[in-house]
């Protein structure tokens, strides 16, 4: 479907985390850590918050939790200007062809996080006799990370920044948070 | 007040019901001819529309337009029924022009024509979904009677036996044939 | 699953149908479905001549979640967290509704203490409601920093409610017969803390934004709704008492205890933008009102009524509604029951349908500027709309 799903790929095109891009005219391996340590750090998300987790998303935004202590805090309503798509809602038929058309909207190197149940399979409006959503948005658009719970925890979303940051960089940079240390 | 509004209309049954067990005031049941002039009582009298909604029973689709008042609340609801294979009605737009969305809804869900609603294309389905998602199957429907509270018929048209029980009517015709073949 | 081919030059069928009344050199414009705006997933088709917005029809069903179809699958007991994601800005308001339904059905009636946490904690949602309808209005406008403070706020009220019903959003916490969690002490500790914090902030909300010159140019004098325009369209909550319509379902048909406290309802005559805006910032104030004398006023005894219904619990036959009044206006869940294991049909009567349904007539002839702030004032939650 999307231009970095071909089947055939060099080996050299891999980051160390295991993302793809395009291959760079000129390749040096070091410059292009950095590079991915640079975009790490600064991934601008797409606003497409669709239902009650986009409420989270926003959460994330704003001081308690603030998102952008990690990098991420520019949101972009334009998807020509974002690198990272957080499918945060339920995604309907009648929306899928705009999903599509949003992600392939999005210049490469592009992640995608599906935020919430309803975003990696339907959650809980998956049942029998169902006409109306789109079981999953990976049956649409390509996944990186998954993000359960109805609604996710900010802090949830967070952890899954950190997994598209590991993703593209090989590691993971924050701390792991302690178990019990906040009173 | 209400009760004058029912007078000037030709209704199939008036109903009161019982506010603390249902929520509802008034249960009428009218004719599809009559629903735009109920519209057009009911918008004189400064009521607004709740919702627009219908039920599949056996004796066809029951659509239920539920209306309300600011200053004098009191919840009325007009119920008209079409048959299966017709369901046809006027629309009531053109009086309640928050009506138009009601009954696109109600459309969508149940294949209800409206005639002269000014916009009957899908409002919450897509445009190419031909299928109308809270239609019953023959076996699932319920029978009217077995699906509302008991009211408190005012008045009703000879003939009208929407709200009588069906199960109940042939139970006792069961029980009597089976008492007279015991001899009792 | 197919997928609509968008053609880029004529557009999907809605575009096409919209098109056939278009006059000549206008603009035809899609306002989202995606959109910076916070509302959700709302496409506005737009008809523009230059900046004047000539025919607005907003096209729904981008966020349609089966919620009627689902009450088929499901049981009375099963459905209710379905009730929390109907609209995740008041959910426990759609809570009570259908815990109100499926209570007059089985004649169920609930305990004093209950209905106590019941009106705590959904005034706290309707806070938490209004102040998110209110950081993303300002954010609709222009304004980065309101948004801030107004979630700062909220964070503080979801660490209570998060006491009461062990989540921070789409809460399902009401039982068929009472509510899932009692209040204690750490809650009435945050409660106290909360409401003079709050109190202090109102008026700083008021000199920074409500006063602020800028906003009122915005919001003034647009978006006039008439009486007869509301009843025409059946919109009720803040959209009504902004125009002069004193209609509260809490004082209109009383439910729960809410007689017991005394209350005011907002109104406010002119029918513009900034008089909804005000009614809701003003119900705020009350809502704090209405839970200061339920924390005062609460009672012991049990949360929930005993021998409460189980997932199996089948209602008797009969169709019941309870309406409330939530954080965009009447909320009614009617239930149809024929006695068997899951309803016979589930009407949700959303309030945000019958508000947005008068954005078509009002937006006509108004700047396209002005018009996104009509569409805010409204406080639309598309998933309550689309269901």
């Amino acid at each position: 479907m999307a231009a970095q799903d071909s089947a055939v790929v060099k080996p050299e095109c891999l980051t160390a985390g295991g993302a793809r891009i395009d291959p760079p005219i000129i390749k040096v391996e070091a410059v292009q850590n950095i590079l991915d340590v640079c975009r790490a750090m600064s991934l601008w998300p797409m606003t497409f918050g669709l239902a009650c987790c986009a409420i989270e998303m926003m959460a994330v935004g704003m001081a308690r939790f603030d998102i952008s202590r990690f990098g991420a805090e520019v949101f972009r309503p334009s998807p020509r200007q974002s690198d990272l798509m957080i499918v945060a809602g339920t995604v309907t038929k009648k929306m899928a062809p705009a999903v599509v058309r949003l992600y392939e909207q999005m210049p490469a190197p592009k992640y995608v996080m599906a935020l919430g149940n309803c975003a990696i399979s339907g959650g809980p409006f998956r049942f029998k006799g169902q006409y109306g959503i789109v079981e999953g948005v990976d049956n649409l658009i390509p996944v990186d990370v998954y993000v359960p719970g109805c609604p996710p925890r900010p802090e949830g979303l967070l952890e899954g920044l950190f997994e598209i940051q590991k993703k593209m960089t090989g590691r993971r940079w924050w701390p792991n948070p302690v178990q019990g240390a906040v009173k | 007040m209400m009760e004058t509004v029912f007078d000037q209309l030709s209704t199939q049954c008036v109903a009161k019901c019982d506010y603390a067990k249902t929520g509802l005031h008034w249960s009428v049941f009218l004719p599809a001819s009559e629903i735009v002039r109920a519209a057009k009582l009911l918008y004189k009298e400064e009521c607004f529309l709740e919702d627009i909604t219908a039920i599949d029973v056996k004796e066809g689709y029951l659509v239920v337009y539920r209306f309300n008042h600011m200053d004098r609340p009191c919840r009325v609801a007009l119920r008209v029924l079409v048959p299966h294979a017709a369901p046809k009605l006027p629309s009531i737009s053109h009086v309640f022009h928050g009506a138009e969305w009601h009954e696109r809804e109600t459309h969508d869900f149940y294949g209800i024509e409206f005639s002269d609603n000014p916009n009957l294309v899908p409002l919450l389905l897509p445009a190419d979904l031909d299928v109308h998602p809270l239609q019953k199957e023959e076996g699932a429907r319920a029978s009217l009677a077995d699906l509302l509270t008991p009211c408190e018929v005012l008045r009703a048209e000879p003939g009208f036996d929407l709200l009588t029980p069906k199960a109940e009517e042939e139970g006792k015709k069961a029980k009597t044939a089976g008492a007279e073949a015991t001899g009792a | 699953m197919r997928n609509e081919k968008l053609d880029l030059v004529t557009g999907d069928f809605y575009t096409q149908n919209f098109q056939k009344g278009a006059r000549e050199n206008t603009l035809i414009l899609n306002l989202g479905p995606q959109h910076p705006s916070t509302h959700g997933v709302l496409r506005v088709l737009l008809e523009l001549d230059g900046e004047y917005v000539l025919r607005a029809e907003p096209v729904l069903g981008y966020l349609h979640r089966m919620h009627e179809k689902m009450a088929e699958v499901k049981t009375l007991v099963q459905y209710m967290p379905n009730m929390g994601r109907v609209d995740y800005g008041h959910p426990l308001a759609w809570n009570w509704a259908f815990a109100g339904a499926a209570e007059r059905l089985g004649g169920i009636e609930v305990p004093e203490r209950a209905e106590f946490i019941r009106v705590i904690s959904t005034e706290l949602n309707r806070i938490t409601s209004h102040l998110l309808w209110w950081g993303a209005y300002i954010l609709d406008l222009g304004a980065f920093t309101p948004i801030m403070y107004a979630f700062d706020d909220r964070e503080r009220l979801l660490d209570m409610l998060q006491i009461l019903t062990g989540s921070r959003l789409t809460y399902s916490s009401f039982r068929i017969g009472g509510v899932c969690a009692d209040i204690n002490d750490k809650f009435i500790e945050l409660c106290k803390d909360f409401i003079p914090y709050m109190r202090s902030r109102l008026p700083m909300y008021k000199a920074l934004v409500t006063d602020n010159i800028i906003l009122r140019k915005r919001v003034e004098e647009i978006g006039v709704f008439d009486q007869d325009m509301i009843r025409r369209y059946g919109a009720t909550g803040p959209v009504a008492r902004g125009s002069g319509i004193d209609y509260d379902v809490r004082r209109a048909e009383p439910y729960s205890v809410y007689d017991r406290f005394d209350w005011q309802v907002p109104v406010y005559q002119k029918g513009d933008a900034m008089a909804r805006y005000l009614v809701r910032l003003d119900e705020i104030e009350q809502s704090m009102r209405i839970v200061e004398q339920a924390l005062a006023q609460l009672p012991e005894g049990k949360i929930i009524v005993d021998k409460a219904p189980k997932y199996t619990w089948k209602a008797p036959k009969g169709e019941a509604c309870f309406p409330v009044e939530g954080g965009r206006g009447l909320i009614a869940v009617h239930v149809i029951s024929d006695g068997g294991k899951t309803p016979y049909k589930i009407k949700l009567r959303a309030p945000g349908f019958s508000n947005l349904s008068l954005f078509a007539e009002a937006s006509r002839g108004t700047l396209l500027a002005d018009s996104v702030a009509i569409l805010g004032s409204l406080d639309l939650i598309i998933p309550e709309i689309d269901r």
